[in-house]
């Protein structure tokens, strides 16, 4: 599903251990320390990780990223509600933007949607219809409610017997989509 | 802003560009409403423009939520409709990003003057249904010229006390230029809290609602 560029200390370990049974392929253009999300990819479902992500795909659902930062490059469309540390977008976006520390509208980004962010930053010529909310309570409520929806949904998920699913290549990344979830399931 | 010389063929007006780099005038009404944007805890701000950058970091650090309604299109077509029913759209629009909050502070920039007089009434009296008591409106009437740009967008902050006037611009559209007692007669529900006349021959209005 994800296109993996990381190269961190266990990179070694993991070039050793046995080949995962899901496919990743290194984007050689990604820069190193994030996922991505490739353009021939669409996810319907929300979106948990604990790594920078940046997405080229389709995304229909919620993103959460809260300690990392999320990048929607040129090709991404998202519609979404997006979740993370840092945002920086390059395509479009239908769906509130959540970002604690900082929120980036590049010139070319499309954005139909709300933003939760003390700092926001707009490039000339970016397209934006919707609300920017720069007040530091309205971005630590918002971030705590999603917390709290995303434990729940956590919660549902752990009773019902379902095991998280990881990123093979770290065992750190937590993301997956409604259909993986369904699948796990069953 | 250049002024139309009396008696121009529109013709010849419509040949003319502003081609002056980018001026700067002293907005007087704009830093009054940047004040009381800083004496309002959590204020919220409709801008009917796009977002721009500098009017972001004029706000950064107020905690205000703002509300950017990016309407030039939108304007531009409703002036030439002939009846208030042609501002159905774009108050349609407002009602829809101004919730659940009334707005404090609008910046209405130059787009009032893309209305004609009864989409005007119209869409000021839809505003102030969108806006707390006491609400300020911030606007640029063309006075001087006789001729404006064919959609809104002419002017941007420049800093907390001047705006920022793009030049390079055609100038084929007949401006309303109304008076201070057009408004008045338009905006019953706001009262003209000041008005005046900037460098560039606009003038500065502060509306304040009046419930």
């Amino acid at each position: 599903m994800f296109e993996l560029s990381k190269k961190d200390p266990t990179e070694a370990d993991t070039a050793q251990s046995p080949k995962p049974s899901r496919s990743y392929r290194t984007a050689s253009a990604a820069p190193e320390g994030y996922a991505v999300i490739g353009r021939s990819i669409k996810i319907v479902g929300d979106l948990q990780g604990d790594e920078d992500l940046r997405i080229e795909g389709d995304i229909d659902g919620t993103i959460q990223l809260l300690n990392h930062s999320l990048t929607i490059g040129a090709e991404g469309r998202i519609n979404a509600d997006a979740y993370a540390k840092s945002v920086i977008i390059d395509g479009e976006i239908n769906g509130d933007v959540h970002g604690s520390e900082c929120v980036t509208i590049r010139s070319k980004a499309r954005v139909v949607g709300n933003i939760v962010s003390s700092r926001v930053s707009l490039e000339e010529g970016a397209q934006f219809r919707g609300s920017i909310d720069m007040d530091p309570n309205s971005v630590k409520s918002a971030l705590e409610k999603v917390q709290i929806q995303f434990a729940v949904k956590d919660g549902a998920r752990d009773v019902s017997g379902a095991s998280p699913i990881r990123s093979e290549s770290t065992g750190r990344a937590e993301t997956k989509t409604v259909a993986e979830k369904a699948a796990a399931k069953s | 802003m250049r002024v139309a010389r009396s008696g121009e063929p529109r013709g010849a007006a419509t040949a003319r560009m502003m081609s002056d780099p980018p001026s700067r005038v002293r907005a007087p009404f704009f830093k009054t409403v940047l004040e009381q944007i800083g004496e309002t805890p959590r204020p919220v701000i409709l801008e009917l423009g796009a977002a721009r950058q500098d009017l972001l970091a004029l706000l950064h650090g107020s905690g205000c939520r703002l509300i950017v309604a990016n309407l030039a299109t939108a304007f531009a077509d409703a002036g030439q409709a002939n009846d208030s029913g042609g501002i159905a759209p774009i108050t349609d629009v407002l009602r829809e990003l101004c919730q659940p909050e009334p707005v404090d502070i609008v910046f209405a920039w130059d787009f009032l003057n893309f209305l004609d007089v009864q989409a005007l009434a119209s869409f000021m009296s839809n505003l102030a249904m969108l806006c707390r008591p006491r609400a300020s409106v911030h606007a640029l009437i063309v006075y001087a010229e006789r001729l404006m740009p064919q959609r809104p967008g002419l002017l941007e902050p420049a800093d907390a006390a001047h705006l920022r006037v793009h030049t390079g611009v055609e100038l084929d559209r007949i401006a309303p230029r109304y008076s201070p007692d057009d408004l008045r007669r338009c905006t019953p529900a706001y009262d003209i809290d000041g008005v005046r006349l900037l460098g560039n021959g606009m003038q500065e209005y502060l509306f304040k609602l009046r419930r």
